[in-house]
């Protein structure tokens, strides 16, 4: 009889133990709701004890980040320009009651999301310039601060709901389909100007190139050029001087020799010349000299250079 | 125990097959026997168990249910991966590595294993990825993101990816990592090449802006406590869309035809500077060559000169100026004269008239009397 009342006793215990003590998961929060009614919210893993149920029952939230993706929308920057945007949410339960109360589970969390994000992001965009999100000026890049800003105004307005955004970031922003033509138009006329620019720059600089290598060889030239004529003047005057100083040492032997040279080089078969009869060279021609009579005076022989002999 | 006991009958039963000797085999005796001696037998397994302690084995088996609901509480971590072991929900043992471990039983801990050595890949902007060990929700399409001008650009991106941290990669998050490893990426693209100039995107800044994506992305993943890591980004594809290509491509040839006139331009430089500098030795040497044939001559006609010299004035002391003089004007006319017409005319006719040289020439004129010899 004792053992059948232990027996008894012991599957009791077991069943309370399965109402009474219940475990939070590190990945959920739970609401303790006592007859439907939410008196107890858990944020921190662990065993927990409530009443019984039906008295007292648990509700669990999943409190992992999530992840939420907007689809595209399209917005006016300030300078109305049309842009596209896609964008991503991270969220997370922050109050559990307060979620659960206003709005019960993840779906109708990103609802309300999808909302916030569109009008915070409309609302942001239309307050800077295109120029300021997308430029090659660090200085004037905005696209960070203004996501920054979205995200502390989207989980302002999403605490009410008892969720909480970590992070908002733009994973595209690019012209409509529409525009994308004329941008493309755009860019082609960009690179012609790049292509042609770069084309005559190439023909610029080989010119310059080439200008220079040939002043450079015509100094190199002319320079040699100079340097040439000094060695040759110096010779010059050097032989000038060798002939002057031997020369010099006697004239009158030196005209008449080289008179003489002369002579032998400037005579030749195309040359007449006229001797008189009386020359000191002829004058033994004339049988009266030999006798002893003195030679006239004798005039020096006149040559003539003759083309037609 | 069982065994010993029931190998007795086949013992007891052998010698009955041998004792039969031909004929109908006689089943009621065997029978017979051996019920008789049943008695014998069952008897011998009562007195064998006699000592055994029946009532403890149950009593033991009782507890082989509550031994087996321990032991369940063994768990092998195989070589790469890691276990994460949770007491009732709080994480008590956040990375537990290879081997054999132990955990208290259901419903008390719990312990999950996850692969962190396998390498995931993940290809953002590839419409038709390949090697990725997942179905997405929603197809990828092309990626084209605006660049910091203004431009255009399809971006192909391939990531690979590990699990880094298991206890926050299965308690903190709760997507799958494929999701946001696309969507970190993505960010970080759009972030990163909305600051930047194409031309840069397209050349030098493309292993920076890689390396720069890697990095913004990981930081997200750290901000959101994904446990995930990024192994390597590769920007696969950076390049202006199908529609402006070629005039891109113009540009990159352009780049090439300025190379080239620049080549040329200095391969002409580089053959017209070193010709000129030959120019200029060759004019040098032929300077420097006719200045020593200059000094050479006249120092040779000058020793000529003075020795000519020396030795007429030696011999004009002994024999007087004249006879070398003389003997040198002599052996040059008879140089010259053979070689030339001579004519040998009187200095004045008989009136004493001057010779009209021109009749010698050849030239007619008229009234004028010459006298005229032949050579």
């Amino acid at each position: 009889m004792f053992r059948y009342l232990l027996l008894t006793l012991a599957a009791f215990a077991f069943v309370a133990a399965t109402l009474v003590f219940f475990p939070v998961d590190t990945t959920e929060y739970a609401i303790v709701t006592q007859f439907g009614n939410p008196v107890r919210a858990i944020t921190a893993p662990g065993l927990y004890t409530k009443l019984p149920d039906p008295v007292q029952s648990v509700i669990r939230l999943n409190n992992r980040l999530r992840l939420y993706s907007l689809p595209q929308v399209e917005f006016l920057t300030q300078d109305k320009k049309n842009v596209v945007v896609e964008s991503y949410a991270t969220w997370r339960v922050a109050d559990p009651l307060l979620f659960y109360k206003s709005v019960r589970d993840a779906p109708g969390a990103e609802a309300r999301l999808a909302d916030i994000l569109a009008s915070e992001l409309g609302v942001a965009l239309g307050t800077y310039d295109l120029g300021s999100l997308v430029t090659v000026d660090a200085a004037a890049m905005q696209l960070p601060t203004m996501m920054a800003q979205v995200t502390t105004n989207v989980s302002g307005r999403t605490g009410q709901y008892g969720f909480a955004i970590t992070d908002v970031r733009l994973k595209l922003i690019t012209y409509p389909e529409a525009n994308q033509a004329s941008v493309f138009q755009r860019m082609r006329a960009e690179r012609e100007r790049i292509a042609r620019q770069l084309r005559s720059e190439g023909a610029e600089e080989a010119a310059k190139i080439r200008a220079g290598a040939e002043t450079e060889a015509a100094t190199i030239r002319a320079e040699a050029e100079r340097e040439a004529q000094t060695i040759r003047g110096t010779a010059d005057a050097e032989a000038i001087r060798i002939y002057a100083e031997a020369y010099g040492e006697d004239e009158e032997f030196y005209r008449f020799l080289r008179t003489l040279q002369s002579y032998g080089k400037f005579v030749d078969e195309g040359t007449t010349l006229i001797l008189p009869a009386d020359s000191e060279l002829l004058q033994f021609l004339n049988p009266a000299t030999i006798t002893g009579a003195p030679p006239p005076e004798s005039a020096p022989a006149e040559i003539v250079p003759a083309t037609n002999p | 125990m069982t065994d010993q006991s029931t190998s007795i009958p086949p013992e007891s039963e052998s010698p009955s097959p041998s004792s039969e000797d031909g004929g109908r085999p006689q089943v009621w005796p065997l029978l017979r026997a051996f019920l008789s001696g049943a008695s014998g037998w069952l008897g011998d397994v009562r007195a064998s168990f006699g000592g055994f302690p029946f009532r403890r084995l149950l009593i033991g088996l009782a507890f082989l249910p509550i031994a087996a609901y321990v032991l369940s509480g063994v768990y092998v971590v195989n070589p790469g991966e890691a276990a994460v072991v949770r007491r009732f929900g709080v994480v008590i043992q956040r990375r537990v590595e290879e081997g054999l471990h132990y955990r208290l039983p259901w419903p008390i801990d719990r312990v999950d294993i996850v692969n962190v050595a396998t390498v995931r890949r993940e290809s953002v902007g590839v419409t038709e990825p390949t090697g990725e060990d997942h179905i997405h929700d929603e197809p990828m399409t092309r990626f084209r993101a605006l660049t910091g001008d203004t431009n255009i650009i399809d971006v192909e991106v391939i990531v690979q990816y590990q699990v880094r941290d298991p206890a926050d990669f299965l308690f903190n998050v709760d997507f799958p990592p494929h999701r946001i490893i696309r969507e970190a990426v993505r960010g970080s693209v759009t972030n990163l090449v909305a600051g930047l100039p194409v031309d840069d995107i397209l050349t030098t800044e493309r292993q920076r802006l890689q390396e720069a994506i890697r990095a913004d992305a990981q930081r997200r993943l750290d901000a959101y406590n994904s446990g995930l890591s990024i192994v390597s980004i590769n920007l696969q594809k950076a390049y202006p869309p199908d529609e402006v290509a070629d005039a891109f491509r113009d540009v990159a040839s352009a780049g090439e035809d300025k190379a080239k006139a620049l080549n040329e331009a200095q391969g002409h430089a580089n053959s017209v500077v070193p010709e000129a500098r030959g120019q200029a030795q060759k004019i040098l040497a032929e300077a420097n060559a006719y200045a020593a044939q200059v000094v050479n001559t006249s120092q040779g006609a000058a020793q000529a000169f003075e020795s000519v010299l020396a030795e007429y004035q030696t011999n004009s002391q002994i024999y007087g100026k004249q006879v070398t003089l003389y003997r040198y004007y002599l052996e040059t006319m008879e140089q010259i004269l053979p070689r030339v017409r001579v004519y040998v005319v009187a200095s004045r006719n008989a009136d004493g008239e001057q010779v009209n040289l021109r009749l010698i020439d050849g030239s007619p004129v008229p009234t004028q009397q010459t006298t005229s010899a032949g050579p």
